[in-house]
């Protein structure tokens, strides 16, 4: 008897299931028309992070979901605009000296903090200061200004200050894009890396109002910005790690906006039911994907082996049937739409008959005939780290362990999560791992290949020292001519295309999914939705579906 | 006692499936392969399929060969090979069960994926009614401080959530079926120690141990010949219900990505490649699926109509 009520039981948890499945298909009604010139203020917007922010304090940022929130608090000196060039920010205008040493940089009069205290030029270099201070241990925002002149940098009055470096940097001014200035007497005093995790005061249109770690953060405009004010009341970033609950949360509107993966958005993009709610978007940014090989590691620290396991990634495969074509094939470390870009350097195309001739010339064949290569009797062993997370990135990782295996190359695949995973990778204690990097709008990419900047000073963690690349990487950083620039960065991509310190693999499009109700959307061309300005600033909520109904 | 078991229709059959799944399992290279059973060539005969069971399938290309006589496997798939060009396929002639997000065949990933399952679920029981009769048997016959001890053990590992447990030592270690076997079977020999001490303490003083102790055998040989057997019946029960916690518990952390390494099949990895796909291909949640679902069951209904024959009290 207790056994078939048992059965009962399941199977009618199975129907509720169903039953509960059911309801998720129910469509938005569309809204009704509204002039998208007229802006509407007021109403709440419901954004997504895929990580949990690790701290309020910018200086402390370590992802750019940190970033995303922080840009509402805080304002940065300067801000990029859509086509990614400088505009103002807290600073109204701005002059550099000829030598290029020496950036001046008056501040908007009108500017505050959420204190109502106003922001002073004194603030600014107590930020610098703090950036390059040791203790503050902020390792990806110091590299910015490592050049920093601390004793020659000085507040000429309330409003204007002048920040002084040791050597000429072209890219210098884009990365004043990320001081977002703190108040000296609030952030001056106390635990400066423990005491601002969880308040902020700063200059940004919004203020925090609560958040609940693992689940929201929520800020609310100010009522006493000194800017245009933005036009959404309160922004509400929900944490979801995984795309498909965000895509879930997106059709039943509790989220605005996601990033939609791959294989949903070739199914739903064209989806007459969703598109009435819902605004697809597609467009390149400056992202993209590689293999990190260890250069210390005994087996990959040999170039011949890199570009042999190169030569067995399918890439056209990969484009036409993980990204149903909505990716591009990389060759080096800049984007095809960047000027920096070498359009003659090839990409490596699919060969595993010369990649296994490629592996015998590096001393590494099928001696006993198990199988697997070997090299002086000892089998290769090779293991890649991967992150949690996305489909495309296992599609990936499994299609290029079954390509491996072909020429006799076992890889084992580690599934890590983010913090364990970048802590194995910065400590240098794996062989290769599977990543993507968001760049930067200048193409300067000195952290990541300079020979000075293994961990933990920069993010060279695949140990790359290449005495050709380190001077024309440092060439390229002081040229402020950008034709001669240009010149120096083709030399460098097919030097680094040629070294595979990483084996580049595809830049993959955006795909977002927004729902209509918010308007005013624009993109950025190389950014995409945000980080730039207005960006998401200019958005606004519809105002016939601002009452909202949920929570 | 067979003759009470026998009596229950639906257990019978959930028996006799449990022994189809482990016919399966053990046979799954035989099954499901993309190399032929039996095949002909200029070297003379061969069974290339039978090779899996001295390596996995080395995926490696096989050299194009004159095969003048072929036996194929049933499922002519071997469950990692890739086939970008037919991923999530729906189930079809070519596929039975549907492909998924790598256009490997499902059918015969939860063929393959079976011998995970099973062998993770008889394993892990093994190693849970190993350690716990042991230390169930030392407490109950020697009472005391060796009882203390191991009863106080018992209470400290029942209260961390199993779950939780579990994950703590698998993530310690590099995942392997052997990780999970070992870490399954070390977070759950709790009942099958409380089963054994209590059947220990009920029966060391009964007249055969009594003549047991009398005609100078050693504590090992009254524990190992006398009271053991006798004291292993409700162990059984215990580790039916054991087995299918355990296949469970190996969905749930090759579902969470902590299980079997990539890309070894398991039902509870095509379930965790299926999460993406859910809204448009339903086979690859359904059939892994109804397989947990079914072989559970299966293990319950044996448990429960074991539990039943054994009690006297019953009907």
């Amino acid at each position: 008897m207790r056994v078939s009520r048992r059965i009962l039981t399941l199977l009618f948890t199975i129907v509720l299931c169903l039953a509960c499945r059911r309801t998720e298909q129910r469509v938005q009604t569309p809204l009704p028309p509204v002039d998208d010139n007229q802006p509407v203020d007021g109403g709440t917007l419901y954004r997504r992070l895929d990580v949990d922010i690790a701290s309020f304090n910018p200086i402390l940022a370590s992802s750019r979901y940190d970033r995303y929130v922080q840009d509402y608090l805080f304002t940065s000196l300067i801000r990029l605009d859509q086509h990614l060039q400088p505009a103002p920010g807290l600073a109204t205008s701005w002059e550099i000296s000829d030598d290029g040493l020496l950036y001046t940089f008056h501040l908007n009069k009108k500017a505050t903090f959420s204190d109502h205290t106003p922001v002073r030029a004194s603030d600014v270099v107590f930020t610098l200061a703090k950036i390059v201070d040791p203790k503050s241990e902020a390792a990806q925002i110091a590299g910015e200004f490592d050049q920093l002149d601390l004793s020659k940098t000085r507040a000429v009055d309330d409003n204007t200050v002048v920040v002084a470096f040791r050597q000429p940097l072209a890219s210098q001014l884009d990365h004043f894009f990320d001081l977002l200035v703190l108040p000296e007497h609030v952030y001056g005093k106390g635990d400066f890396r423990n005491d601002f995790l969880a308040r902020a005061v700063g200059s940004g249109a919004y203020v925090v109002d609560h958040r609940v770690p693992g689940r929201e953060v929520v800020v609310t405009r100010r009522a006493d910005y000194w800017e245009d004010p933005p036009h959404v009341q309160r922004v509400v970033f929900k944490i979801i790690s995984d795309h498909t609950t965000a895509w879930n949360a997106l059709k039943r509107g509790e989220l605005d906006e996601t990033i939609v993966a791959s294989d949903t958005w070739l199914r739903e993009h064209n989806n007459p039911l969703l598109t009435k709610s819902i605004d697809f978007q597609r467009f390149y940014t400056r992202n993209y994907n590689y293999i990190a090989w260890n250069g210390r590691d005994p087996v990959v620290r040999d170039k011949r082996v890199r570009r042999a396991l190169a030569m067995c990634i399918p890439i056209d495969t990969v484009i036409n049937d993980i990204y149903h074509g909505t990716a591009r094939a990389m060759n080096g470390p800049f984007t095809p739409d960047e000027w920096a870009y070498n359009a003659a350097v090839p990409v490596i195309r699919y060969d595993p008959e010369g990649a296994k001739k490629l592996l015998a010339d590096a001393g590494w064949s099928d001696s006993n005939a198990d199988g697997v290569v070997d090299h002086n009797g000892a089998p290769m062993k090779l293991e890649m780290i991967i992150f949690a997370g996305s489909g495309a990135t296992f599609q990936f990782a499994q299609l290029v362990q079954s390509e491996f295996k072909k020429i006799g190359v076992p890889l084992t695949l580690t599934v890590l999560d983010g913090a364990a995973g970048i802590q194995r990778i910065l400590g240098g204690n794996y062989q290769a791992a599977y990543l993507s990097w968001d760049l930067d709008p200048d193409p300067d990419p000195f952290t990541l290949f300079h020979s000075s900047q293994f961990p933990p000073r920069g993010q060279n963690f695949v140990f790359y020292a290449n005495p050709e690349a380190d001077r024309l990487i440092e060439a390229g950083r002081r040229e402020i001519d950008q034709s001669k620039r240009k010149d120096i960065y083709y030399q460098l991509h097919a030097l680094l295309a040629d070294d595979q310190p990483y084996t580049w693999t595809v830049q993959s499009s955006a795909k977002w999914g927004i729902n209509k109700r918010v308007r005013g959307v624009t993109t950025s061309p190389g950014y995409g939705l945000f980080l730039w300005y207005p960006g998401p600033f200019g958005w606004w909520v519809h105002p016939g579906a601002q009452p909202s109904a949920r929570r | 006692m067979w003759r009470r078991f026998r009596r229950s229709r639906l257990a019978l059959t959930a028996l006799a499936y449990i022994a189809f799944m482990t016919f399966v399992a053990a046979l799954a290279p035989l099954l499901a392969n993309r190399k032929p059973l039996l095949a002909h060539g200029p070297s003379g005969w061969s069974f290339p399929a039978f090779a899996d069971y001295v390596t996995a399938d080395p995926d490696i290309d096989l050299p194009p060969r004159v095969e003048t006589f072929a036996l194929r496997a049933p499922i002519p798939y071997s469950p990692n090979s890739v086939d970008l060009p037919s991923r999530l396929d729906a189930p079809d002639r070519a596929h039975f069960f549907g492909t998924d997000d790598l256009g490997r065949d499902i059918l015969a990933r939860m063929i393959h994926g079976a011998r995970v399952s099973l062998t993770v679920g008889f394993f892990a029981t093994l190693i849970a009614v190993i350690v716990g009769s042991l230390l169930g048997a030392v407490a109950g016959y020697y009472g005391g401080f060796a009882d203390w001890l191991v009863s106080r053990t018992i209470e400290l590992v029942l209260c961390f959530p199993f779950l939780f447990l579990v994950l703590g030592i698998v993530a310690l270690f590099k995942p392997s079926l052997y990780t999970i076997m070992i870490a399954l079977g070390l977070t759950s020999w709790t009942h099958e120690a409380r089963y054994v001490r209590g059947e220990f303490l009920r029966i060391r003083d009964i007249d055969f141990a009594q003549a047991a102790r009398a005609s100078g055998a050693r504590d090992a040989r009254i524990i190992f010949r006398h009271l053991l057997p006798n004291a292993l019946a409700p162990v059984l029960v215990s580790a039916s219900f054991g087995v299918a916690a355990a296949i469970l518990t190996e969905s749930a952390l090759s579902f969470l990505g902590l299980g079997v390494p990539l890309p070894t099949a398991s039902w509870g990895s095509i379930l965790s490649a299926a999460h993406e796909h859910i809204d448009d291909a339903w086979w690859l949640v359904l059939f892994p699926g109804l397989a947990i679902f079914t072989t559970v069951a299966s293990f319950n209904l044996v448990g429960e109509r074991f539990r039943d024959a054994l009690d006297p009290r019953s009907e």
